[in-house]
């Protein structure tokens, strides 16, 4: 209707050269954003490339199989440390846990009570995953201190109860069943493991209190003032990674024939390892179950390779200590990122008014 | 229909005149640590009332909100009732279930999931332990189709800017369809044309029944909107009256208990400084060499294209524009803060390197005064002084100790300059909204740069000190800063600049207006007249300026 004047239409024809570098710059920012959603994945298909190289029977679905089974264990606390970390939390009382629940499985079989191991196992799981869930929320002691007194109590309960020996059960038959019978090649652990992951990916992307989880993580006074009983969901989050560590435990143990209340040491590191890997951010609100899925074959695949080559496992420590601190690095470098193009968009804004 | 039923209920069991209270407040009052910030209030407000609630920075609305809302325990002795129920204090959960809606002043967003889950977050619909995301998707779709808003349902909220997050705020209030929505400054952050649907949408929800608390420190807005308006002062209760009885001043004088307080601050400056008018105009044409901070080419990708300008000594330099339109955005890349953008910059006649972290430019003297002070601003855990007196501790020190005493008297002054209220040694974090934004204005004050970058400085800020705050602007610039200010209310720009830059959403520069030219007709007719050859939204935003204009 109004036609624009003439130096209307020498800006728009400035706009539209800008807009085309504009989508250049664009192009350039999605394919970095995909490199930091997905860059893991890559990682872990030039670890499986490289390792396959140098050892051709890496490959074969029968070690692949037991790769499955050897990480079951750490998988299974990894899939529920998830929803603790995702939650702003952090649990690192799972070594103890762990250890604890798999002395006293181990315990009771030996004592011919074999029909309780598992549920008393679960339920002392279950009882200092909450216990640490209420110091955290309720007493309000950092979750760092407190479940590094959990894990500290967890192994020496452990201790005292095998009095520092080991329990061995290699001949007791009803022992082994959870960590070392198969179906075919595939390892009933295994099965465990991907179907927990199954099970907990859907509850955390697709289910109200997996959603409230992230909401928690991400912003909790904002959760608050929105009717979450963000208490009862932190809780939740300690609960299943207590229950979870005496699952693993159990498989553990079970495995090897052996309780040993001094062995799994330092093992609650590599489950934080996997899940910070992955790219779950360490106080909450960001992360998928996928990721630590990703980040624990990225694990197993290196350590299989280490082996191959017979790297030792001083070694191996030093390389996966530089890895966390390097994929926490990554991470913040690629959200500094991310927050100066919000800045850019005039949306520094966020939280404040 | 539904409603009706409720109302004929209530006429029922009430009185014969007019219906009963939805909320009834009896007595309630709030003691934090040597601060009383509510005491002993009691208020009704009826079913369908928009009820505005107004004080001065600090004079306790935002507690009195989180006590009602649950958030806040209040002292023993207080009584809330919501629809007859007895409120239990200190529960969010049973207060939303009783039907009260809280907008909290502070925005409450978790950065990192989308629009749709900000605004279902503790409520989502579901089919079993399973979130459905189907209905949730329409019904966000419903929302902003009955807000007359659009936003992406999938956007990540850290990519929103403060409107969009303050609608999904909103939207996340309105959707539990509260009895008592208490809505806390909730057009702070907002443009005229998102504010004008917030109107509507607040009408409307009294229509249907509904009550609405609102606060606002723009008192034309509370004038022209609620019902009933109630004053508070230092947290007691002042006076309660029909909107239609009460006037402009009269609403600020029963805030501040002092009639002498000059009215608005359009006039003010100019009878502060009466010069200023006529100065600005030659200082706008002053050779060169009073141009401290010279700006070519400013590119930020995706967001400026090339904007040029200069800030002479003593000079305000207002830039005027729609939200969005990338006025931040600029301040902040010329405070260091955008690694991408870049730039020629002169200062004082010099070529200096484009700053590309706030170090580097504090050194070429360039200071921010974000407009997020929570999060950019204050070191919420410390006390006033010492956020004060963090931009240059050697000035306080003692060889190299710090002493109370000397921070405090050292942040005395510039907190004083700004009309901070309240105690020097409080809490950044405990302060009101209105006095944090005080401190941060003093902690520039106290090592002033060479340069101001100031962004809204009075979002969220009552009538006195809106007043305060430019006239400590304009003295900034009397005593030989250079100082270039981004603001919302078009009516502050044009009171307080000398000259006025105009920037478009596509984030180029309108060319400026100078000394008698600046109006807010003028700007609005550049600002509106280009957008609108794009933008029909701005139309609407546009039929919004009548009411100002
Ligand atoms: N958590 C807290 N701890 C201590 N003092 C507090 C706290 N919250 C608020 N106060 C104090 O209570 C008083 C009232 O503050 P409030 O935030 O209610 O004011 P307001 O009327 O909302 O002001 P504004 O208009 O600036 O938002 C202030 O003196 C403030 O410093
Ligand atoms: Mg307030």
């Amino acid at each position: 209707m109004i036609s624009p004047p003439a130096a209307q239409w020498a800006e728009m024809a400035d706009a539209t050269a800008d807009a085309s570098s504009r989508r250049l710059d664009t192009v350039r920012s999605k394919a970095l954003n995909l490199l930091q959603g997905y860059g893991i994945l890559l990682l872990l298909a030039a670890l499986v490339a490289a390792v396959a190289i140098g050892e051709p029977a890496f490959l074969t679905s029968r070690n692949l199989l037991n790769l499955l089974q050897q990480w079951a264990p750490i998988g299974i606390m990894a899939m529920a440390g998830t929803f603790v970390m995702i939650g702003g939390g952090f649990d690192l009382s799972v070594g103890g846990i762990f250890v604890l629940a798999g002395v006293m499985f181990a315990g009771l079989a030996r004592d011919g009570l074999f029909e309780f191991g598992v549920p008393v196992a679960l339920i002392v799981g279950l009882g200092l995953g909450i216990a640490n869930g209420l110091i955290i929320t309720r007493a309000g002691v950092n979750a760092f201190i407190a479940t590094i007194g959990m894990g500290q109590v967890a192994r020496g309960l452990a201790l005292i109860y095998s009095g520092a020996a080991p329990i061995i059960l290699t001949d007791n038959a009803a022992f082994g069943v959870l960590g070392q019978s198969r179906v075919g090649q595939l390892a009933w652990s295994a099965v465990i493991l991907v179907g927990l992951f199954l099970i907990g990916g859907a509850v955390l992307s697709r289910s109200v209190y997996g959603r409230t989880v992230y909401a928690v993580g991400g912003n909790p006074a904002a959760s608050r003032l929105s009717g979450i009983a963000v208490e009862r969901v932190l809780v939740g989050t300690y609960a299943i990674s207590g229950i979870a560590a005496a699952l693993a435990g159990m498989i553990f143990f079970s495995r090897l024939g052996i309780s040993q209340a001094d062995a799994a040491v330092l093992i609650e590191v590599d489950v934080i390892i996997a899940i910070v890997l992955g790219g779950t951010a360490v106080g909450g609100g960001v992360g998928a179950m996928w990721r630590t899925a990703v980040g624990v074959a990225i694990l197993a695949v290196m350590e299989n390779g280490f082996d191959t080559l017979n790297l030792g496992s001083f070694y191996q420590d030093v390389i996966k200590g530089s890895i966390l601190v390097a994929a926490v690095a990554w991470d913040v470098w690629s959200r500094r990122r991310k927050g100066a193009a919000a800045a850019a968009v005039g949306g520094t804004d966020v939280g404040t008014r | 229909m539904t409603d009706d039923a409720v109302h004929t209920a209530e006429a029922g069991e009430g009185a014969l005149a007019a219906p009963s209270p939805v909320l009834l407040v009896e007595g309630v009052s709030k003691t934090f640590p040597g601060v009383r910030a509510v005491v002993d209030i009691s208020l009704e407000v009826r079913p369908g009332e928009i009820r505005g609630l107004v004080g001065e920075n600090g004079s306790g609305k935002s507690t009195l909100m989180r006590v009602l809302a649950g958030d806040l325990v209040p002292d023993e002795g207080g009584r809330v009732t919501i629809d007859g129920n007895p409120l239990p204090f200190g529960s969010p959960i049973v207060a939303q279930r009783l039907g009260v809606g809280l907008i909290p002043q502070e925005l409450m967003i978790a950065e990192a999931l989308s629009a749709l889950e900000n605004v279902f977050m503790g409520d989502y619909p579901k089919r079993g332990p399973w979130v459905a995301w189907r209905r949730m998707s329409q019904e966000f779709a419903r929302l902003c189709e009955s807000l007359d808003v659009s936003l992406n349902p999938h956007a990540v909220a850290s990519d929103l800017s403060v409107a969009d997050l303050t609608m999904v705020e909103i939207m996340r209030a309105t959707r539990r369809e509260a009895k008592v929505l208490l809505m806390d400054e909730p057009t702070a952050a907002l443009g005229r044309s998102e504010r004008e649907k917030l109107y509507g949408l607040v009408r409307r929800l009294a229509g249907h029944g509904r009550t609405v608390i609102f606060i606002s420190h723009d008192l034309d807005e509370v004038l022209a909107l609620t019902d009933v308006i109630t004053v508070l002062r230092d947290g007691r209760h002042v006076a309660t009256q029909p909107a239609s009885a009460w006037t402009k001043r009269a609403l600020v004088e029963r805030m501040v208990g002092d009639a002498s307080v000059a009215l608005g601050f359009e006039k003010a400056p100019a009878e502060a400084c009466p010069e200023a008018a006529p100065t600005a105009f030659p200082a706008a044409q002053a050779p060169d060499q009073d141009v401290v901070l010279s700006a070519r080419n400013v590119t930020v990708p995706g967001k400026l294209a090339g904007v040029s300008f200069d800030v002479r000594r003593g000079e305000i330099l207002g830039i005027a524009g729609l939200v969005g339109s990338g006025r931040s955005t600029l301040l902040r890349a010329l405070a260091g803060l955008l690694r991408q953008s870049d730039g020629e910059l002169h200062i004082a006649g010099k070529p200096v390197k484009w700053p590309q972290s706030s170090r580097q430019a504090l050194r070429l003297g360039i200071a921010l005064v974000p407009e997020e002070r929570r999060r950019e601003g204050l070191v919420l855990g410390m006390p006033a002084y010492d956020n004060v007196t963090i931009t240059d501790l050697q000035k306080v020190a003692h060889l190299g100790m710090l002493h109370k005493t000397r921070s405090m008297n050292g942040s005395e002054q510039p907190l004083e300059q700004v009309g901070y209220g309240g105690q020097p040694g409080t809490v950044a974090g405990t302060l009101s909204g209105g006095n944090q934004q005080k401190v941060l204005l003093a902690k520039w004050l106290y090592a002033p740069p060479l340069v101001f970058l100031i962004d809204e400085p009075t979002r969220g800020i009552d009538v006195r000190a809106k007043q305060e705050v430019l006239t400590a602007i304009r003295q900034l610039a009397d005593a030989g800063n250079a100082v270039v200010f981004v603001s919302s209310e078009f009516e502050e720009v044009v009171a307080t600049s000398d000259r006025v830059l105009l920037m478009a959403r596509d984030g180029s520069v309108r060319g400026d207006l100078t000394g008698d030219a600046i109006s807010v007709d003028a700007i609005l007719g550049e600002v509106f007249a280009v957008e609108k050859a794009g933008q029909q939204r701005d139309l609407a935003a546009g039929g919004a300026v009548g009411r100002d204009g």
